[in-house]
């Protein structure tokens, strides 16, 4: 069917489904905002979609929230697609037929040059939420002082640094000089998303063109829809699988480290300086506490011998003359005391039900272990005394 | 020659309508729907050790294998996915055709689990919990079941301590990490790891969903949600999508120095496929992995590509290594209708030949 052999009234047509699909968008909205006990005489024509996300979003029940949030971005933005192609087909002489001038109009309705708009990039800043953060998302809360740095002012990155402050000034340069870089590694990834952005579009002319055999025609939005998703898909598939993209994709990932720890670097000196505990600090309490652990249940393993694992045949020999004497003394006894207390541990705890989603799983298995672990501790803590 | 694509302005303002009523429509189903739950077995808690546990699934059935099943999940995902809900259960089916099925659970790492490496993982919590299940059930060696980067864990268990496993099932697990079409492994081969790990301590959980959403982006982060339109109004087919939504971002931090050396070794160095892989000091050789394997993977997975699983055959020392491929995905494996009717039984017959 093309526009041009019906002529003016399938134009008329199209004009008069994008007022239908906004008014029926917007008796959508209404409804939802009466019902969560809003007034919903404000609403107007055309502020349907924002409606939709505001009322839709905010009248749900918390537990299944990030589902919601998920859905409600997934669909809003299936409707703005709805609403870039069908102002297109509205404002347009006609109604297309040949494959080129649909490719010419989805790529309209995706913006200028798909710069303006690239789908991929909206899709990836549009969607974020609870559960899942890119490192986009992640540097949200930061500071971006390069902003002011863009241009003639890099230079000003170059002042050699002196007096008091010295050192301050030259941590200032690093950073504002770390961001740029970051800033020009996300343009290069920008520009792979461009580039799978403007693939997408020639596989799906390859796609629209399997599509001109009678009896394959699309003849519902929702079939249009999947048939750009899987170009799409496509397209961004070849693109992240290049060389190039994998350059872009580490030095990204590489950049903005370097800029986080900076940051990082900067917050401890501040908070150090208010005598506040640092990262490094906890980091340094944390490995000591790992290796502690390690070395507990090694104890435990040499004074549990039965319990501990007979060695592979190439490491028996290391294992035997790294054991220590006091060790290989303890084993008659300690092999016995584990027999016994191996049957004992294995006493059921508790018995956990099945669950409700949540992190909350593991708390009765927590206090349920509690007293073989218990006792297991008592033995090494026995065994370990006859030792000393 | 027909236009490919014939849109009648009627039927898609039908469309829309449609469309819009079953989102306002849906957005009531939505509302009055329960926090989802899951689980479909009883199960206790039998060993513990910092943030891990050891649980046994309670069987309403007869016990008739003596040797237990311990299945090591991936620390990546939590583990209920192998006992989701009544329906989609691979424990369920394991323990009605009578196996004695335990599970370690790795808990949500926080900030003090930073340190723990891929040593503390293998050697220490994995060899512990086999070492309790071999005292509990008196038997010299168990039946491992690694899914996922579980099953690459259980690859290097296996290799460590062969004498301790019985029989070894992989399921949808890499081997090859290097498949051209392993686009995670392409991702990760230009990332410094090391300042990734430094600045960040533990990879944030929210990074790491992030990271495999956009391995399909259009797929997983839109058209999923727009076809979710079409069930709003089935409440149990909105329940399941829920219960897998909560599964899939229900996900732990990643502990910073087993991460930096999963990707290290296993992605950038390929050394379980090419060798030189050591856990904590011990060389892993998986031609030391005598015992029967059976070795399952999916043939749409995106995540493990079936080349990648597929390499265990060439690296392993057993005669006993049987293959199943699965038509579907990486999810569909634990939880599509077809993965439950095909999937546990052949786990099941095929430890049943090697008691």
């Amino acid at each position: 069917m093309t526009a041009k052999s019906k002529g003016a009234d399938s134009i008329q047509d199209w004009q008069a489904l994008h007022q239908q699909w906004w008014s029926s968008m917007l008796d959508s909205a209404r409804k939802q905002v009466a019902s969560a006990g809003f007034d919903a005489s404000g609403f107007k024509p055309g502020e349907a979609l924002k409606g939709f996300g505001d009322v839709f979003g905010k009248s749900l029940g918390s537990e299944n929230e990030a589902t919601v949030e998920r859905f409600l971005a997934g669909s809003k933005q299936f409707l703005q697609w709805v609403e870039g192609l069908s102002a297109q087909v509205a404002a347009r002489g006609g109604i297309p037929g040949k494959i080129e001038d649909w490719t010419a109009l989805f790529k309209q309705s995706a913006g200028p040059m798909l710069e303006s708009s690239n789908p991929f990039l909206h899709l990836f800043q549009g969607l974020s939420g609870d559960g899942a953060r890119g490192l986009e998302q992640m540097f949200a809360g930061l500071p971006n002082v390069a902003d002011a740095f863009k241009g003639e002012l890099k230079g000003v990155l170059n002042t050699p640094a002196f007096g008091f402050l010295r050192e301050q000034q030259e941590r200032a340069q690093q950073l504002i000089a770390a961001q740029l870089d970051q800033q020009e590694a996300m343009n290069a990834y920008n520009a792979q998303m461009l580039r799978a952005s403007k693939l997408s579009f020639e596989k799906l002319e390859l796609k629209l063109a399997e599509r001109e055999e009678p009896g394959r025609q699309l003849d519902s939005l929702r079939a249009v829809y999947d048939l750009w998703i899987d170009a799409a898909e496509e397209a961004y598939a070849e693109v992240a699988l290049s060389d190039e993209f994998r350059a872009a994709y580490g030095d990204l990932v590489n950049k903005q480290m370097r800029v986080r720890q900076m940051f990082q670097a900067e917050v401890e000196r501040q908070t150090g300086q208010v005598g506040m505990p640092t990262r490094s600090e906890l980091n340094s309490v944390h490995k000591r506490l790992q290796e502690m652990r390690r070395r507990i249940r090694e104890l435990e393993d040499r004074l549990e011998p039965s319990a501990a694992t007979p060695p592979a045949p190439a490491q028996r020999a290391d294992a035997a003359t790294s054991a220590s004497a006091a060790a290989r003394k303890a084993k008659p006894k300690a092999a016995a005391q584990t027999k016994r207390s191996a049957h004992k541990a294995v006493k059921p705890a508790a018995t956990t039900r099945p669950a409700t989603a949540g992190k909350s799983a593991s708390k009765p298995a927590r206090a349920a272990k509690r007293k073989p672990a218990a006792r297991k501790s008592a033995t090494a803590r026995r065994n370990l005394n006859r030792l000393a | 020659m027909m236009g490919p694509i014939r849109l009648q302005p009627a039927a898609v303002a039908q469309e829309l309508a449609k469309f819009g009523e079953k989102l306002a429509r849906g957005a009531g189903s939505l509302r009055g729907l329960p926090e989802v739950h899951y689980g479909a077995s009883d199960k206790e808690a039998i060993h513990s050790e910092d943030k891990m546990v050891l649980y046994r699934f309670v069987s309403e059935h007869r016990v008739t294998e003596k040797v237990p099943l311990l299945i090591v999940y991936a620390l990546v995902n939590r583990p209920y996915m192998v006992d989701l809900q009544n329906d989609r259960s691979i424990v369920k089916s394991l323990l009605e055709a009578g196996h004695d099925v335990y599970l370690i659970d790795w808990g949500y790492p926080d900030a003090s689990d930073r340190y723990l490496g891929l040593d503390d993982y293998i050697n220490g919590y994995i060899r512990r919990c086999v070492n309790v299940l071999r005292a509990r059930c008196d038997v010299p060696a168990v039946n491992l079941l690694g899914i996922c980067q579980g099953g690459a864990f259980s690859i290097c268990y296996a290799s460590l301590y062969p004498d301790t496993v019985k029989n070894l099932i992989t399921m949808v697990t890499p081997v090859d990490f290097q498949t051209p079409d392993n686009m995670l492994s392409h991702w990760t081969q230009g990332m410094d790891v090391d300042a990734f790990v430094d600045t960040l301590g533990n990879v944030p959980a929210d990074l790491m969903n992030w990271c495999y959403l956009t391995l399909k982006p259009f797929r997983l982060l839109q058209q999923k949600y727009v076809g979710l339109t079409d069930i709003l109004d089935s409440p149990a087919e909105l329940e399941n999508f829920l219960r897998m939504e909560k599964w899939i971002f229900d996900s732990p931090d990643q502990a910073g120095e087993a991460f930096r050396q999963f990707i290290k070794d296993f992605y950038q160095g390929n050394k379980l496929l090419n060798g030189g892989l050591e856990i904590g000091g011990k060389p892993v050789d998986p031609k030391r992995i005598r015992m029967p394997v059976l070795n399952i993977y999916a043939e749409q997975d995106h995540l493990v590509p079936p080349d990648a699983s597929r390499a265990l055959k060439g690296i392993i020392g057993s005669r006993d290594y049987t293959e199943l491929s699965f038509k579907g995905g990486h999810i569909g494996i634990y939880v599509s209708g077809r993965a439950q009717r095909e999937v546990p039984p052949a786990i099941s017959a095929w430890m049943k030949q090697r008691r």
